[in-house]
């Protein structure tokens, strides 16, 4: 059987007195895209930065190939999020910081892979802009394409269909099914039951603990 | 019956003044006519102000010694030219053409006159550029004519001055119009300063005058400065007249920025001023030629990208060059004077492109994007500012060498300090006011935060340690002995140190 890349054991959040996540379980082996789906403020995205370590969860433990996730250099080599959004670079354009993201991880930059990427996601015209003229939907695009450049064995995407056209969405699940395919492993939240199928995920339905 | 809207409407101009006294009343109706409390601290702001500062200011407008030669005094002339050059600089950051952020929001896209919601910031722009004016071209015949000044003379100088300076406002308002003549004129406005400053410290190293106006000019020149003025001012009506066709976005953009600066100046934080410029600077420029630095792989990423940084704020090159300019035109001054300036300009050199290391300290998220430890990170980032300030602590020892006014290898003093500068550069750099404290200190006005105390001070903790050899050796070299190359090689010593220690106490994780 394939080894799990994620394993969430008895995981509880709570905020105060609110309990977000109650003693959930999870496994999610690698090789395989799991999608958590649920109503707002069922803990999808709480879920997601246990997971990613940036969270700690308030019980229960988490692994991440068999490693607590936290905040060493080697777990961030493996693993790219758009759990947080990161504030870019000023005066680099958008496809300077995608070359930047490519060479810092030790890709060439020179390739054809940022252009099948920007291609893909529809910002290949975007490339000499800055991100801070972009609008909401293509910020979201180059989030995406900044952490698909980059070499991952695990993707943590929260709502990545967010603000995308439908075109754009295609596009993207075709990318996540190919990063499957090729064994790596996807953890996401969505709302989106097509985007979902399009990409053959498994979902897992996170409901409120008030409910 | 409901009134229905039909399209289109017709629209008519407001008169800004009406909706003014509407808001007005409404703002009174809620909050009240006035809050004594902020007239007792604008008056306390300015009885404390006057108190403290109009001694200084005479003595530099009017100084009680009048000189003992018509002569002009060169620096006294650079410093005119770098007052209106100053008051450009803080026109162009505060529009000059504003309104309040709400009247922006909406009042510009309602029909309102234009004309007049703008009047009272022309005005005010054009009034205090004046009086600035008018103040310098006093200090001007202050340092130049002998006493007793004629009123001629007195009404020559002040008009002038109050001329030039309304230029200028002109010149701030056409590149608020113009935005390509803005980027051109910012780039010569670093060209001029710089300029000024060399002929301030020629000025301090040599003594020379230019030769002053006589004061039995009789009245034509006086007249002539008059007509200067009101030519000046009726430049200014025109611009008034056309008010109404100024665009909505520059307007809007001018007075979005205006209300950061107000907030930054309100809240205490002058590290959200930095940030803040640093938004306008980068907004204003666009269409970059795409780099190869990334592809090349000829150097790491981060020293890479800080290389196409620098290279894009190639134009701030020319203010670099001004700032090296001044520790040799207070080459007769105290010394911990000059070693101030050294140690500020150099920290100014070095931080050109440590934005890059703030965003970064702001926000973990990049640098785990890039995979990258903060120790990797940290010793990339310190080799741009390290050849920068290098770079420019040389070319101010070179200069204080040609001036006479130090002997031995400064140069290479210069150069080694360099990483050491840029040590306490990136240090300054991973810091915001909010980040280093919020520590309140109660005061009769009300509690003050001092996060911005100590992020002015920090990092020149570790500049002060760091560069104590330059420092030791600027503040004795008036002795007139030889620097050694012993001394040199401390301070490359504790500035290898420096970045060692820096590189060793970074985060390796992403906590």
């Amino acid at each position: 059987m394939e080894k799990p890349a994620i394993v969430a054991d008895r995981v509880t959040v709570a905020y105060g007195p609110t309990v977000i996540l109650d003693g959930l379980d999870l496994r999610v082996p690698a090789g395989t895209a799991v999608a958590l789906i649920g109503e707002n403020g069922s803990g999808k995205s709480s879920l997601l930065r246990c997971v990613a370590g940036l969270q700690q969860p308030t019980a229960g433990a988490i692994r991440v190939f068999a490693q607590p996730p936290g905040g060493g250099v080697e777990f961030w080599r493996n693993v790219a999020t758009t759990v947080e959004a990161p504030a870019w670079y000023h005066g680099l354009t958008i496809r300077e910081h995608l070359e930047l993201v490519r060479v810092a991880n030790g890709r060439d930059p020179a390739d054809e892979y940022i252009d099948e990427v920007c291609e893909a996601l529809g910002i290949a015209f975007l490339g000499g802009s800055l991100p801070s003229t972009l609008s909401s939907g293509q910020r979201q695009r180059f989030l995406l394409a900044a952490v698909l450049v980059r070499p991952s064995r695990l993707l943590l995407l929260d709502e990545p269909e967010q603000r995308l056209d439908a075109p754009s969405r295609t596009a993207v699940a075709a990318r996540l099914r190919d990063y499957v395919a090729a064994g790596g492993t996807v953890l996401m939240a969505s709302h989106d039951t097509e985007f979902l199928d399009q990409i053959g995920c498994r979902t897992i339905r996170l409901s409120r603990s008030d409910r | 019956m409901v009134g229905i809207t039909r399209a289109p409407a017709e629209v008519s101009w407001v008169a800004a003044k009406g909706v003014r006294r509407w808001i007005r009343s409404r703002q009174i109706a809620a909050n009240g006519r006035l809050d004594p409390g902020v007239v007792y601290s604008v008056l306390l702001a300015v009885a404390m102000a006057v108190a403290l500062l109009h001694g200084p200011i005479v003595a530099a407008i009017w100084p009680e010694t009048p000189p003992d030669s018509l002569g002009l005094p060169l620096e006294v002339l650079a410093g005119a030219g770098l007052t209106w050059a100053a008051l450009y600089s803080v026109l162009r950051r505060l529009g000059p053409l504003t309104v309040s952020r709400s009247a922006a929001t909406w009042l510009l896209p309602a029909p309102v006159s234009r004309r007049m919601l703008l009047t009272p910031s022309l005005s005010l722009a054009t009034a205090t550029s004046a009086v600035i004016g008018a103040l310098t071209g006093l200090a001007v015949l202050g340092h130049a004519a002998t006493r007793p000044v004629p009123a001629g003379s007195v009404l020559t100088g002040t008009s002038l001055g109050a001329a030039a300076a309304v230029a200028v406002a002109l010149l701030a308002l056409l590149c608020q119009r113009r935005p390509a003549v803005a980027r051109r004129l910012d780039v010569s406005g670093g060209a001029v300063v710089c300029g000024l400053l060399a002929v301030a410290a020629a000025g301090q190293l040599t003594d020379h005058t230019v030769r002053a106006i006589p004061p039995s000019a009789g009245p034509v020149l006086p007249a002539m400065a008059l007509l200067a003025l009101a030519a000046a001012l009726a430049l200014v009506v025109t611009v008034w007249l056309r008010l109404d066709g100024w665009p909505t976005h520059q307007l809007a953009e001018a007075s979005a920025n205006a209300g950061a600066y107000a907030d930054a100046a309100y809240a205490v934080e002058p590290s959200f001023l930095a940030e803040v410029s640093q938004r306008r600077f980068w907004q204003r420029r666009g269409g970059f030629r795409p780099s190869q630095m990334f592809r090349s792989g000829a150097v790491p990423p981060l020293v890479a990208h800080d290389l196409l940084i620098t290279r894009r704020k190639a134009g701030r090159f020319w203010w670099l060059a001004a700032t090296a300019m001044v520790p040799v035109m207070l080459g007769r001054g105290p010394a911990w004077l000059q070693l101030g300036a050294v140690l500020i300009g150099a920290i100014g050199a070095a931080s050109v492109p440590t934005e890059s290391t703030h965003s970064e300290a702001r926000s973990a998220a990049l640098l785990r994007l890039l995979g990258l430890s903060g120790r990797r990170a940290v010793a990339q980032r310190l080799v741009v500012p390290s050849v920068l300030a290098a770079l420019w602590c040389a070319a101010v020892m070179v200069a204080l060498q040609a001036a006479g006014l130090v002997r031995g290898p400064w140069w290479a003093l210069g150069l080694v300090a360099g990483p050491a500068v840029a040590v306490a550069a990136v240090q300054r750099a991973k810091a915001s006011a909010a980040s280093v404290a919020n520590v309140l200190i109660d005061t009769p006005l009300g509690a003050f935060p001092a996060g911005m105390l100590l992020w002015l001070l920090n990092g020149l903790d570790v500049l002060t340690v760091l560069s104590l050899p330059l420092s030791v050796g600027l503040a004795t070299h008036g002795t007139g002995e030889v620097l050694s190359w012993a001394w040199v090689a401390v301070q490359a010593f504790v500035s290898a140190a420096g970045c060692a220690l820096m590189v060793r106490w970074s985060k390796t994780r992403f906590d």
